[in-house]
């Protein structure tokens, strides 16, 4: 029976992923049976069974047998439903690593706030340390993945980005300590990544500028939105990049936050860009 | 100049290395590369919609990574002291004052935006030094912060023409101006003796 012995209300939980899963199935078929996919935050339910996994929450009870099938109760907006169906095998460690990362971030937080300095330094660089090996392996694995698609289709470099370029650089040319000078190899990704964009988007035009730390800044204005790609010297080879996004409303709205992201492959850059047309 | 400067330096009360705060004005030293016009075409003495940070600025954020290196306002007396304190002092002309309440209050970022106070040892000391960034990113943290002040974007090539599309540059200006003024020509050069 249950190893745990905290009581239900006592615990924190944070089940709008899996009720956000659940309920969409409910919604969207109402027969489980031929879908996949939903895994519950193992954390954030109370297992207390044995041979099957018998997991509460505030809306909820379900319970998943060794083979994978699972039987479920829970409380909707539109009242109570009852659900059953199959757990994909290979859909938990698709599912949960969002929980672990919030974990690792909680961590994270909680030793920054709470640790003395020297303590809490260690403990985050554990896990910087840990975090980097995996960014490594996802950055090997992505290239891997990477290099089995058709490699995006590019085009001739355009002149507004040559000419950019060039006045960007010949300002990077000032003799002062404190001025870099933009990176050859992160110039090279940002003129592969634009020849990509304008295979797809042949009207496509931006602003080109020297970025902080010899990265070169690309200034998409598309529609009604601001794309701003910050990009680096990657460490692997085309189409692997390494872009830092902003993105935010133009004009941009009183109080909007601005929403970041770091971008790794080609394709990822061009499905962004797409996203904003 | 110099030591007096210096010797007007009134640390922040109460504040250790490496604490931080959310708030206060900071003055940041700019060379004449850093400032552009926020409208091309305006008068360049007394520009009507002001002037912003330019990407040679932003460029030259570099190697400190996601940080601004700042003085505060009240420590460092004035626009001039902020310049003659700093290193290689004859490159700086010009001064960017942020107010880091209103920064934060126009939530741009998911993560606030805090002073962390870094004294420096090094000559000439600095007692009020500050490194303004973000406090749970550093590249896209900046990154946000200078997507902020570029506004307008895309850049104008023209100054306004109509009533509307003026009242607009002011109102912009003035929204920036609770954020960041920039003041130009604020350090008193020796003019060089002749003959």
């Amino acid at each position: 029976m249950s190893t745990s012995t905290q009581p239900v209300e006592s615990l924190t939980w944070d089940t709008a992923e899996w009720r956000y899963l659940l309920r969409e199935k409910l919604e969207n078929s109402g027969d489980l049976e031929r879908r996949e996919g939903i895994q519950p935050p193992s954390d954030t339910w109370e297992n207390i069974g044995e041979k099957s996994s018998k997991m509460l929450s505030i809306e909820g009870v379900m319970e998943v047998w060794e083979t994978n099938e699972f039987h479920g109760s829970i409380q909707t907006e539109e009242g109570h439903k009852l659900c059953h169906g199959i757990l994909g095998p290979e859909t938990g460690p698709l599912v949960r690593w969002g929980a672990g990362l919030k974990d690792v971030e909680n961590s994270v937080r909680f030793a920054f706030d709470n640790l003395s300095n020297e303590v809490a330094l260690e403990h985050i660089g554990e896990i910087w340390n840990r975090l980097e090996k995996v960014s490594e392996l996802a950055a090997a694995r992505s290239h891997l993945l990477a290099k089995r698609l058709d490699l995006p289709r590019r085009t001739q470099t355009p002149e507004w980005f040559s000419s950019q370029i060039a006045e960007a650089a010949r300002n990077s040319d000032e003799p002062d300590q404190y001025s870099g000078s933009m990176s050859p190899i992160a110039i090279d990704s940002a003129e592969r990544l634009v020849q990509a964009v304008l295979a797809r988007h042949p009207d496509a035009i931006a602003r080109v500028e020297a970025g902080s730390n010899g990265r070169v800044t690309i200034d998409w204005k598309l529609n009604s939105f601001r794309l701003q790609w910050m990009i680096d010297a990657p460490d692997l080879s085309w189409p692997s990049i390494l872009a830092y996004q902003v993105s935010h409303s133009i004009p941009r709205k009183k109080g909007e936050t601005a929403i970041t992201r770091v971008l790794h492959t080609a394709f990822e850059a061009i499905r962004a860009f797409e996203q904003h047309l | 100049m110099l030591e007096e400067c210096l010797e007007k330096q009134t640390s922040p009360e109460g504040l250790n290395v490496g604490a931080s705060r959310d708030s206060g004005l900071y003055l940041r030293n700019l060379k004449n590369g850093h400032v552009k016009l926020r409208f091309q075409g305006d008068d360049p003495s007394i520009p009507v919609y002001g002037h912003k940070l330019s990407a040679e600025f932003w460029k030259d954020e570099k190697r400190q990574g996601g940080q601004l290196s700042v003085n505060e306002k009240n420590c460092v007396g004035s626009d001039a002291c902020s310049i003659a304190i700093q290193k290689c002092s004859e490159r700086y002309h010009h001064i960017a004052e942020i107010d880091l309440s209103a920064v934060n209050a126009a939530k741009i970022s998911e993560s606030r935006f805090i002073a962390v106070y870094s004294p420096t040892d090094d000559l000439p000391v600095n007692k009020c030094h500050f490194e303004i960034q973000s406090e749970d990113s550093t590249v896209t943290g900046m990154q946000v912060l200078q997507c902020l002040l570029d506004d307008p974007f895309p850049e104008c090539k023209s100054l306004p023409n109509n009533e509307l599309e003026k009242q607009k540059a002011l109102d912009a200006f003035e929204s920036f101006n609770a954020i960041i003024k920039i003041r130009c020509s604020v350090y008193p050069r020796e003019v060089p003796k002749t003959g």
